[in-house]
């Protein structure tokens, strides 16, 4: 069964490798016309210079005229195309012997007809995508032509049933009628109203940073609703934004079982039917590169959104010395906000990782808080932990303005909520066939519940069945995680799926000036032994509150930095044996 | 009914109506800026035997004028036309192409909507070599640059629909 089980999700891996592989040129090219289609309206003086330098140069050259003049006249009976309409444009191949029979000097001439540019534009516009790949390859002028923003916004609006923001088309809406408010209006208060973590019975009462948020959020819920509808006003032109009380319902639900239940009914059903051990981390990185193939789409999507629409709303204001950018984060900023503090987008993709990360940790995590005597043994160490966490998170949580929650806050309560009687499903995998070697270490850790976790130990299994390079992709994963916990900016980081270890990417990110380095360390698993101890690849960006000197790096989140001591100590034997020695 | 007078690029006058002169957008525009003119318009763009048949196929639509469709901007199509027209753009291929320029400088849309129709049903379902050899065009790609292309329309092949 187990074995069954492998397959499939290496399989299902492989292909999602592939779909990333080959997908990868496709998000670029639809990213550059998603750019490409803001500058679509400036192109048409340009097209009209062009368009007149060519009937400049056919002015002055009069050779170009003449011999077109006569070739209509002398080729009226030898090269009228004689094919039936119909066939004509059927049968390609009557063509072709037709013009192949035209002399030499009939093509010349043919060859000086140059259209000019924004008439190809008005025949190509008539094609579909397939032809207009067709055109690509023919040669460059035609290949420059086929990539026109003009030509391919149609399509993808026809094809693809991409839906236009009608940024144009202002609507009045009468605000006072209280039906009209709450129908069109998905308002920032009712956004937050939904997101707020007091309603949610996982909140974390000791996450200092979850209170201080939720307050601001109330306080400005109540000051400035008055100026978040005016705003809404100017911005909502038309009723078509969220007035779909539908998607408002569906995923104001959604988001209820998603705070209801602290996670995602099918992960959550799919992680506790998985076996701990290999098949639980393959699991784990199925999800984990799902993730980051999603992550990319997301951004891709958003990209776009804050492009033209954003933008588009940015027409609207007088306020031409503004960039668009900076408008466009005004606007993301007051929708997620309300507020007009100083608060810097939340990037996406540190939200979803957070999401991610509540939703699959904390539906792999139990705690053995139910069991009485260690609870009350583990107790007391928990609070202060917590509040050294929070601690911890002070500086950062100033330097992003309080839009990072504490991590902790999130899995602690929903870890708390598995603490219930479903666990027993559970906890039948807690005692795992294991070999006498280990059986010390297992046995050991079983001591000490509060560190009990699904994920550490099915890296025990795994380090126990040789299975070195998934205890690896895991232990780069919680750092990818880590760092896009931790990254806030306007660009998204690179993202690398995880792959075989020898062909691991390690991104080299630099968090205190924002550049980006362009270096990549590639580390093989053989490597891995002697670079984790020498932490050279790792240690110089990643996390800024995370440190990775102290041999395991410590990581700034509680929770994943036990699963990251977990991995260390096992792909360093050694190392774990001295710290038993010294923690007897 | 007022006539004008036109001039081709090969110094050949053309005396026609004034309303049939007006289908050209560009000419209503001349005429609109100087005035009542009794000289010939100079249309030094376009070719005696264009103009001629240019003039017919205003004539034509002044007479049968065709039925306003809705204006559907996004629906493009290459199946939509009238029999007379598809009759008018059977000409040779320079004939053709001149006959596009022409309704590009004298700003017809009808006449330069149906000529690229017609070219671009000759593109329609076309290889890039068939293309090549439809217009003439030498393949000025290095292998490499090819392989390059392929690469860039990946996306488009395997979803295309």
């Amino acid at each position: 069964m187990n074995s069954l089980i492998n397959e499939t999700q290496m399989q299902q891996q492989s292909l999602t490798n592939k779909k990333d592989s080959s997908s990868s040129s496709s998000s670029e090219s639809s990213i550059m016309m998603m750019m490409e289609l803001d500058t679509n309206d400036d192109d048409d003086d340009d097209t009209d210079l062009n368009h007149q330098s060519i009937y400049q140069s056919i002015l002055n050259n009069n050779s170009l005229i003449k011999p077109m003049v006569a070739v209509p006249q002398s080729s009226s009976s030898s090269f009228q195309i004689s094919v039936d309409y119909n066939n004509y444009f059927d049968e390609s191949t009557t063509t072709d012997l037709e013009l192949e029979s035209s002399s030499s000097s009939y093509m010349d001439i043919v060859k000086q007809v140059h259209l000019p540019r924004e008439v190809w534009i008005i025949v190509l516009g008539y094609l579909s995508e397939r032809d207009l790949i067709m055109i690509s390859y023919v040669d460059h002028s035609l290949n420059y032509l086929s990539q026109d923003n003009y030509l391919w916004k149609s399509l993808y609006l026809r094809k693809w049933n991409v839906v236009t923001l009608p940024h144009r088309s202002k609507l009045t809406l009468d605000l006072n009628d209280p039906t009209t408010h709450s129908q069109v209006f998905f308002s920032p208060s009712s956004y937050i109203k939904l997101l707020d973590l007091n309603k949610s019975p996982y909140s974390s009462p000791q996450s200092r940073s979850n209170i201080r948020i939720n307050n601001n959020q109330n306080n400005q819920n109540n000051n400035n609703q008055n100026n978040n509808v005016n705003y809404l006003n100017n911005q909502f032109h038309s009723n078509n934004y969220f007035h779909d009380s539908y998607d408002e319902n569906k995923l104001s639900s959604s988001i209820k079982r998603v705070h209801e239940k602290g996670n995602d009914d099918n992960v959550h059903h799919y992680s506790q039917s998985t076996p701990n051990g290999a098949p639980l981390l393959r699991f784990y990185l199925f999800h984990w590169q799902n993730y980051l193939y999603s992550i990319k789409r997301i951004n891709i999507v958003f990209r776009y959104y804050h492009r033209d629409w954003v933008s588009k709303q940015g027409e609207e204001f007088n306020s031409r010395p503004l960039s668009f950018h900076s408008k466009g984060s005004t606007w993301w900023k007051k929708l997620l906000h309300g507020s007009e503090s100083e608060i810097s987008i939340v990037h996406l993709a540190t939200m979803m990782a957070r999401g991610w990360l509540t939703v699959l940790l904390s539906g792999l995590e139990f705690h053995d808080n139910y069991s009485s005597p260690n609870r009350q043994h583990t107790e007391p160490q928990l609070v202060p932990q917590q509040q050294q966490d929070a601690m911890d998170f002070e500086p950062l949580n100033g330097a992003v303005n309080e839009t990072l929650l504490n991590p902790a806050a999130f899995i602690q309560p929903s870890a708390r909520h598995q603490a219930n009687p479903e666990s027993p499903v559970i906890s039948q995998f807690r005692n795992p066939p294991v070999s006498p070697l280990l059986h010390a270490q297992i046995s050991s850790s079983e001591k000490n519940p509060f560190l009990e976790n699904r994920l550490v130990e099915s890296i025990q299994i795994c380090s126990k069945d040789q299975h070195f390079d998934l205890v690896y992709s895991f232990l780069i994963s919680i750092l990818h995680l880590q760092e896009y916990l931790m990254f806030v900016g306007d660009e998204s980081p690179s993202l690398h799926p995880i792959q075989h270890p020898s062909f691991l990417i390690i991104g080299d990110q630099n968090f205190m000036d924002n550049h980006r380095h362009s270096e990549y360390h590639h580390v093989s698993d053989w490597e891995f032994g002697s670079t984790i101890s020498g932490m050279s690849p790792i240690q110089s960006s990643r996390c800024p509150y995370c440190t990775f000197n102290p041999n395991p790096p410590q990581m700034c989140d509680k929770t994943m930095n036990k699963l990251v001591s977990k991995c260390i100590s096992f792909l360093q034997p050694s190392n774990q044996l001295n710290k038993q020695k010294m923690n007897p | 009914m007022s006539t004008i007078k036109l001039e081709s690029a090969d110094e050949k006058v053309f005396e026609v109506e004034r309303d049939i002169a007006c289908m050209a957008v560009t000419i209503k525009n001349m005429l609109e800026d100087i005035g009542e003119t009794d000289t010939a318009i100079p249309l030094p763009n376009v070719t005696s035997n264009i103009l001629e048949k240019v003039l017919e196929y205003c004539k034509h639509h002044k007479e049968h004028p065709t039925p306003q469709q809705d204006e559907k901007k996004d629906e493009k199509r290459l199946d939509d036309i009238p029999p007379w027209d598809r009759e008018f753009c059977k000409v040779d291929q320079p004939t053709l192409f001149e006959l596009i320029l022409a309704a590009n400088y004298l700003d017809i849309k009808p006449l330069l909507d149906v000529t690229c129709k017609t070219v671009a049903n000759m593109i329609r379902g076309k290889t890039p070599e068939e293309i090549r050899k439809i217009f003439n065009i030498k393949n000025d790609f290095t292998p490499e640059e090819e392989e390059q292309i392929r690469k860039e329309n990946e996306w488009c092949e395997d979803k295309g629909n």
